[in-house]
């Protein structure tokens, strides 16, 4: 019995032995697995989401930036308003459709750099603020934020039907709350009805969270930065997790059939609320003396599109609707841009392409431009 | 400190072992003592006090307890350490309840009260350390376990780091012992308690918080807004947050204590295959429900049964009700133990009145097919168990029966009423998958198991490999464990 009880313990003690070899290798394999991943598959992942063909521009002209994306730069764009030595200035909202060019060559320029010039020379001033997936509920807060900071005369304001279905803003989006005068205004304004069931708790959430600060929140940030000294990945874990998250829905989409022009239809008592959205935001701009113009952005018309027909066309009535009881101005721009002048999504890790609604050539943005700097001297900017 | 932390896991974690096993035996009792001062402190130092006063209450308190002759005498020394320790739980955790309760009956009733605006913070682990102390106490009083005299084991005993703050709530008879002999080193414990730690650490940062942002997504909706389906979706989604959540924390917690040699009890046993609500909480924080039934509901069921225990139809009906009266209350309380909140108590008298009907049902089983039983009853409980958890999740009381009501609604069953991010379904679906799988599987991964090194290595190798990937992946803080709350 003693001796089978030693078999036993024996037995057990190369057991651990192989478990300890087979648990060291297999940690090894891990951060050869993770930096062979950091290596080739890696991706900006801000630019992930418009593919390999198409990029961002930020544009400066002058010294002076034309674009700006959130809370985290704006101070850039309201010292260019401030250094303009216009009294008055025009403020274009709007998602990665300003900033991105598809296909970009030499010489190109986005639809907001073409329009700045081209009031510049008026005498007047354009700042656009254009968050990649912004939606109605950010353009409010940044409208409300702004309109007082940069004294915004006009507001150009793109709807599309995808945001209607949106229900987030971002936190570099509420951080323009961040600043009291900022956040008392848009708390007074009649935004903040729509927005502040989406904003309030994050609000609190940081409050309360600056007053409960444990030694683990000192310390552990300083530690990970330490541990990141020594391997530089473990500090891209952030990104090579939004890579993985990345692939895996790609995967997702390919498994599941799910592609560009796969119909994504909007909920109905969703539609309804940011309808109420669009509606405060062009309240407020009446109340505060601002003109508006709203547009249906191109839409690429030679194939088929994501948006459900009945849906679309419901849309565009329903936002012309609310525009013209406001006494604002509604432009219809979905045919504006030609198919060719259209880009394709070509995925950053896999290498498939698919069909861009969203993003267009440096042609289609001079198209944009134009169209929208006309309908600007109409109103006497 | 949290488990899911690059401090604990990386820093604190492997100093204490090194530091633990390359000490004298006396030596490894103040390094769990003061490794555990320490992790608590990583919250606040200022509560440490707190934790060590109410540690050694019930040390002074047991010892006279067990140097006293008269039953009266001890029973009245219990009797001081029940209330103390209550009247801090209650303190700490429901006077800014109860005094919201009391103010809303008033409002309610028409009295205007100036509402005290109470700052208190919950200490992480209350609810958790008081109850270990309580059975302590207990234990020592009936004479089940000694008293311990030795002050550093016993504080080693109550404040642990592996699992004060969220359990296995332990009882003394499990640890004491083990601290009293501290067994030399094997491979095993660290091998054991790494693979543990890296299975939790799966479960937490992988699963759990991955499914947390569909929840929390999917709650911040308006009830109204949700269809049958989609209350379904949330319910499962939920419930395999809170299971991946807690369960991933108790093998973090039984991974750790067992780097120091420590084996503590498990405390989860694939809850969701279980065929009825009492098999449930056999499976689901079994610390806990062992806990609350040698504690709670045995005394409170020998106390409202004592004069019933014979006789007429009438007695036995009697009986009946006293056993549900016990059931019922036990659960409110379990409920409450859960958080200062209503929404918690409905979830515990929601359970209650399953175990009732459960007791009610059974008694109809008779002739029906083994096969046919437990098919149905694990679907049954699994849509049971997991419709429970949205009293758990919901904001409020009124959230949570709406969301309830939605589930009879017929025509929220059509696929044309979805309103959750698509991905909520297929990651519900998938989750309930995996785990059917992980189920139907166990048997044959002890079978594997008990294969020889040889078959293993190459399979375990890239199992481990697979584990730390991910580990180190997704390891951060994104969310603490939600345990950590009650």
């Amino acid at each position: 019995m003693a001796n089978n009880l030693e078999k036993e313990n024996l037995a057990e003690s190369k057991s651990a032995v192989f478990d300890l070899a087979a648990m060291l290798i297999g940690l090894l394999l891990a951060v050869l697995i993770l930096e062979y991943i950091r290596a080739t598959t890696l991706v900006k992942l801000e630019d992930a989401a418009l593919g390999t063909e198409t990029q961002m521009v930020y544009e400066s002209k002058n010294g002076v930036r034309v674009l700006c994306q959130d809370a985290l730069d704006v101070e850039y764009c309201i010292e260019g308003f401030n250094n303009s030595g216009a009294s008055r200035s025009v403020l274009w909202v709007g998602n990665s459709q300003l900033p991105a060019i598809n296909r970009y060559q030499k010489g190109d320029a986005t639809a907001p750099t073409i329009v700045f010039d081209s009031i510049s020379s008026r005498g007047a001033h354009l700042v656009a603020m254009a968050q990649p997936n912004g939606n109605l509920l950010e353009h409010g807060i940044v409208f409300a934020a702004l309109e007082e900071t940069i004294d915004v005369s006009l507001l150009i304001l793109p709807v599309f039907l995808d945001d209607m279905r949106e229900q987030t803003i971002r936190s570099e989006i509420s951080a323009f709350l961040d600043d009291k005068s900022t956040a008392n205004h848009v708390r007074e304004s009649l935004i903040w009805s729509e927005v502040s069931g989406f904003v309030e708790n994050e609000d609190i959430e940081r409050s309360t969270e600056s007053s409960e600060v444990s030694l683990q929140d000192i310390f552990e940030p300083k530690f990970n930065q330490f541990l990141g000294r020594g391997w530089s990945l473990w500090l891209e874990r952030d990104n090579l997790r939004g890579t993985i998250s990345l692939a895996v829905h790609t995967l997702r989409n390919l498994l599941l059939g799910i592609d560009a022009q796969s119909k994504r239809l909007v909920q109905q008592d969703v539609y309804e609320s940011r309808l109420g959205t669009l509606d405060a935001i062009l309240r407020q701009a009446v109340a505060n003396d601002v003109q508006v113009i709203v547009y249906i952005p191109p839409y690429r018309q030679d194939i088929e599109g994501p948006y459900d027909a009945q849906q679309y066309l419901q849309f565009k009535q329903d936002v012309e609707s609310l525009v013209s009881k406001h006494g604002n101005k509604y432009l219809n721009l979905e045919g504006l841009v030609p198919g060719p002048e259209w880009g394709m999504v070509v995925d950053v890790i896999f290498g498939t392409s698919d069909y861009d609604f969203m993003h267009f050539t440096g042609s289609g943005h001079r198209r944009l431009a134009e169209a929208l700097d006309r309908e600007l001297i109409e109103m006497g900017h | 400190m949290l488990f899911n932390s690059s401090t604990y896991l990386l820093a604190f974690l492997p100093t204490v072992v090194l530091l633990y096993w390359y000490s004298s035996s006396r030596t490894k009792l103040w390094i769990i003592f003061l490794a555990s001062v320490i992790f608590y402190g990583f919250w606040r130092f200022d509560f440490v006090p707190l934790v060590l006063a109410s540690a050694l209450l019930d040390y002074v308190l047991s010892l006279k307890i067990a140097a006293s002759s008269s039953e009266r005498r001890k029973k009245q020394l219990l009797l001081v350490s029940l209330s103390i320790n209550l009247c801090v739980l209650i303190i700490f955790k429901y006077l800014i309840f109860f005094s919201e309760t009391f103010y809303g009956i008033g409002s309610f009733l028409g009295y205007e009260f100036t509402f005290v605006d109470l700052k208190i913070i919950l200490p992480l682990g209350i609810s958790f350390y008081i109850f270990q102390t309580i059975s302590y106490t207990f234990d020592v009083y009936r004479g089940e376990i000694e008293a311990e005299r030795d002050l550093l084991k016993y504080m080693c005993f109550v404040i642990f780091f592996a699992q004060m703050v969220a359990g296995p709530i332990l009882r003394a008879g499990v640890l004491l012992p083990q601290i009293e002999h501290r067994p030399r080193f094997e491979l095993s414990f660290l091998t054991g308690g790494v693979h543990r730690i890296l299975v939790g650490l799966f479960l937490k940062v992988v699963l759990a918080d991955t499914v947390a942002d569909y929840v929390d997504e999917g709650f911040l909706r308006s009830v109204d807004e949700l269809s049958a389906l989609d209350v379904w979706t949330l319910a499962f989604l939920f419930g395999f947050q809170i299971y991946f959540d807690f369960a991933g924390y108790s093998h973090i917690a039984i991974g750790s204590a067992q780097l120091l040699g420590i084996r503590l009890p498990e405390n989860f046993n694939f809850p969701y295959i279980s065929k009825s609500p009492r098999e449930f909480w056999q499976r689901w924080h079994i610390s806990l429900s062992t806990w609350i039934r040698d504690y709670l509901y045995i005394p409170l069921i020998w106390s409202v049964t004592k004069a019933n225990s014979e006789g007429s139809d009438v007695r036995r009906v009697n009986l009946a009700i006293r056993r549900a009266y016990a059931l019922f209350l036990t659960w409110l309380i379990m409920g409450l133990w859960h958080g200062a909140n209503w929404t918690f108590a409905v979830w515990g008298l929601y359970h209650a009145a399953l175990i009732q009907g459960y007791r009610v049902v059974s008694s109809y089983r008779i002739g029906l097919p083994r096969l046919f039983l437990a098919i149905a009853g694990g679907i049954v409980t699994l849509l049971l168990s997991m419709a429970g958890w949205i009293p758990f999740r919901a904001e409020n009381v009124s959230d949570a029966i709406r969301m309830w009501g939605r589930l009879f609604d017929v025509n929220g069953y059509s696929l044309s009423q979805l309103s959750l991010a698509p991905n909520s379904y297929l990651l519900a679906a998938a989750l309930l998958v995996g785990f059917l799988g992980v189920w139907t599987w166990q048997e044959k991964i002890q079978a594997f198991e008990s294969l020889n090194w040889k078959a293993r290595f190459i399979p375990r190798t890239v199992y481990f490999a697979t584990l730390f990937s991910l580990g180190i992946l997704f390891l951060q803080v994104k969310a603490q464990f939600i345990y950590f709350q009650f």
